[in-house]
């Protein structure tokens, strides 16, 4: 499917010479099977700026891995070519790439000490060895790992050897970084400081860094762009802003944060909305996003948080309260609208009523920028 | 109040912990009993007779069975001087006994060991033997044979009336204590074969070991790396070996490298060679089908070790900046340390013990030790030397153990 072009590019479009140096890899029409009959990637185009953080985010078998390992050489694309610094890769070897790769699971040495990790992609590129010692022990002091340096990798903590790949990953001062699940071993407190800790060092060495993950609020929290990845397409990017607040696809709405769906069908569209009814006969005026022609079904999606609240008969709208939920610092109801029932409304404690029971009606209602007709899925 | 509650605690305890000891003791009980049948045949069938034979490299009883009250009567004699009258008639007195219990045979073979013309000089006495009408028992038996005025001889009878001896294993490792002066001294040159014997099990062995890792492990490494389906099928063919004979084997080697067999038909068929190469009873042979018996041994404990390294290493190798070879040799093949380690010595260990293979496919000069412990239990009745060779076999394979552990025990767990 072709690219999204933001609103970013079509500035840097208006310099070539400019387009040129900024873009550090594009993946050209890049497609990928490893059985000839199903596809793993299909038609991939992604270019990816330098200094930039971007995050492929999708289920697993969605093609982000297949993706970032035809970046990093360990994986050949069946068709298109893939650029890195305006050169095609297909005839570079993965070892002359200089990139630097932080792994699942870590891939540290388990023979070798954490220096002597380090020291390796020193070793391998004949430097010699008082430099290399400064390099080792620059990289030690960044992870605050100094300590460390003569023990094996079994004998460190998760989130020790977590530090010591990226810093072999960065010790060789590659520009661009690849990045396969590296927190996916770690428990979830861990992941959060490591999340701000490889933030930082993408600020710091000003490094562009391709983040592959299937944690949603790990791609939401570090990206500056998140390519989200279903069947081997990018289903959307951008920010992890408009990613959120403005999904261009059901999937992308659904796989992002929580979701409220309700099935519509199309009745006409004015300006920017459309208008949908739902079963039982209520009228919806959602932001138009999906092409629809009257009488098809569309995906009317709003935020549980976006959904406005108030007595019963205040609005058109009208919900049953099936289970309430009480959170301390917010509520969750969950409620049967228009015959369709799991529709969450998430509002915060202070906001809650006394007359709001299991079994009670409430009036809803919302912003009409909020909701959004998106395409039906057929997940 | 207080002390009565304080003491009802205490017996509480206590009362807790005989009965964790009492459901203990169940469980240890249980558990016993599990493994007593394997442990019980284990010390039968197997640590008893072995250790039995063990003894037997230092186990000296033909001498001071046959000659009870010879070897009393030598106890205190320091060999300066003949021995006195008392040995001469104890001797006279000993050998008749012996003659009618049938000890005879041993005695003068285990004496002949010591000096070969032991046998004649027993032989002649006891067709001579004086009886007791005769004064001095020291003439008469220097009239019979003059071995018994020198001093020799007497040195070997006490020296062979031990009850243990460390003559076998001396010998075993061509050394020999001279009886003469007592000290350890390198057997002749003739009867020097078994160190020859040892260096040339260990030369096979070591070669096998090192053909078994070279041919090994490209095959544990393309198993270790196949998809599980086909993995599984070359592995069958791996195994294909253990499930006929090694007896069946070896004779279709025979088959296959005689002159006339199927590879010099081949080799001349294809124009390599102009006349059959000598391929069996002789050291080629030997190597060739000790190396096809063993390579299951190499390859499977390397396999298990490979198939436990994910492929990540190798590739953040690469992407380290190491060429394909580079990562392979320094970061792939270190880790396989345990698994090479480890099947080197199961094939090393199996390979110096070997006797059916050698026996069959090589020469009279590929004999390894194995085979002289045969021999001296089948064809010479001298078990003295066959467990001394034996044990000698076991020690080496020890040590070797030993310095695996050490090798391999190195505190860097994954």
């Amino acid at each position: 499917m072709p690219m999204q072009i933001s609103s970013e590019d079509d500035v840097c479009l208006l310099s070539s010479e400019d387009y040129h140096v900024k873009h550090l890899v594009s993946f050209k029409n890049i497609q990928k099977t490893y059985d000839g009959l199903r596809p793993v990637v299909k038609d991939l185009n992604l270019d990816i700026k330098e200094g930039e953080f971007v995050t492929l985010l999708g289920p697993s078998g969605s093609g982000k891995t297949t993706s970032l390992m035809m970046l990093a050489g360990f994986e050949t694309p069946t068709h298109g070519e893939i650029y890195l610094k305006d050169k095609p890769l297909h005839n570079l070897p993965p070892h002359k790439r200089d990139i630097g790769m932080v792994f699942q699971n870590y891939a540290l040495f388990p023979h070798m000490t954490i220096e002597q990790n380090l020291a390796f992609p020193l070793s391998v590129r004949k430097m010699n060895s008082v430099d290399r010692k400064e390099k080792v022990r620059r990289a030690l002091d960044m992870v605050k790992l100094t300590d460390f340096a003569k023990r094996y990798p079994a004998q460190l903590s998760g989130g020790q050897q977590q530090r010591v790949a990226l810093a072999r990953a960065l010790v060789f001062e590659p520009k661009l970084v690849l990045m396969d699940e590296p927190l996916g071993a770690l428990d979830k407190q861990l992941r959060e400081h490591m999340q701000l800790e490889i933030k930082h060092l993408h600020q710091q060495l000003g490094l562009t860094v391709v983040y592959v993950t299937h944690d949603q609020s790990e791609a939401l929290t570090m990206s500056d762009r998140v390519a989200v990845f279903n069947d081997g397409v990018i289903q959307q990017i951008d920010t992890p802003t408009a990613i959120y607040e403005a999904p261009n696809k059901s999937f992308v709405a659904q796989f992002i944060g929580e979701n409220n769906t309700l099935i519509g069908t199309f009745v006409y569209r004015d300006e920017h909305h459309a208008v949908a009814r739902l079963a039982d006969g209520s009228l919806i005026r959602a932001l138009s996003v999906v092409e629809a022609q009257p009488g098809d079904q569309v995906a009317l999606c709003i935020r549980p948080e976006r959904v406005i609240v108030g007595p019963a008969g205040s609005t058109p709208l009208t919900a049953r309260i099936q289970e309430y939920i009480y959170l301390g610092d917010h509520v969750r109801m969950i409620t049967e609208i228009a015959g369709q029932a799991n529709f969450m409304i998430k509002l915060p404690a202070s906001q809650m009523h006394n007359s709001w029971t299991v079994g009670s009606s409430i009036s809803l209602s919302w912003a009409p920028e909020h909701i959004r007709a998106l395409d039906v899925t057929t997940h | 109040m207080s002390q009565s509650a304080v003491i009802n605690a205490q017996e509480q305890t206590l009362d807790l912990r005989a009965k964790l000891k009492k459901s203990e003791r169940a469980y240890k009980f249980k558990s016993l009993m599990l493994i007593a049948p394997l442990f019980l045949f284990v010390l039968v069938c197997f640590a008893f007779p072995i250790g039995t034979l063990l003894t037997r490299s230092v186990d000296n009883p033909d001498v001071h069975t046959a000659l009870p009250a010879t070897t009393s009567a030598l106890t205190t004699w320091k060999g300066k001087t003949l021995p006195s009258e008392l040995a001469y008639a104890a001797l006279v007195t000993d050998l008749a006994n012996a003659k009618e219990n049938g000890q005879i045979g041993a005695l003068s073979k285990r004496l002949s060991y010591e000096i070969p013309a032991y046998r004649t000089v027993i032989s002649k006495t006891l067709r001579n033997l004086p009886d007791n009408s005769v004064a001095s028992k020291r003439d008469a038996l220097i009239e019979i044979d003059s071995a018994w005025g020198e001093l020799n001889y007497w040195k070997a009878l006490k020296q062979a009336s031990t009850t243990f001896t460390p003559y076998f294993l001396l010998a075993a490792l061509d050394h020999r204590i001279d009886s003469a002066s007592g000290s350890i001294v390198k057997a002749d040159p003739n009867q020097s074969i078994y160190v020859d014997i040892f260096a040339r099990t260990f030369y096979i062995g070591g070669v096998v070991t090192i053909l078994c890792l070279l041919l090994g492990f490209p095959v544990a490494y393309w198993l270790a790396t196949l998809p599980e389906g086909k993995s599984n099928l070359l592995m069958i063919c791996v195994l294909l070996p253990f499930w006929t004979s090694l007896i069946v084997r070896t004779a279709a080697w025979v088959v296959l490298l005689q002159s006339d067999g199927l590879i010099n038909r081949s080799l001349l068929f294809l124009g390599v060679i102009d006349a059959p190469v000598q391929l069996v009873f002789n050291r080629t042979g030997v190597i060739i089908a000790m190396t096809h018996v063993l390579l299951p041994f190499m390859i499977l404990p390397l396999y298990s070790v490979m198939k436990s390294i994910p492929t990540n290493y190798v590739r953040a190798a690469i992407s380290l900046g190491a060429h394909p070879f580079v990562a392979f040799w320094r970061v792939y093949v270190p880790q396989t340390f345990a698994g090479l380690a480890a099947g080197a010595l199961l094939t090393f260990i199996l390979a110096i013990g070997y006797y059916v293979t050698p026996a069959l496919v090589g020469g009279a000069a590929d004999q390894m030790v194995s085979y002289f412990v045969a021999f001296y239990t089948n064809k010479t009745v001298n078990w003295g030397m066959a467990s001394a060779l034996g044990s000698l076999l076991l020690i080496a394979t020890l040590l070797l153990y030993a310095v695996y552990g050490r090798l391999t025990n190195p505190n860097q767990a994954r």
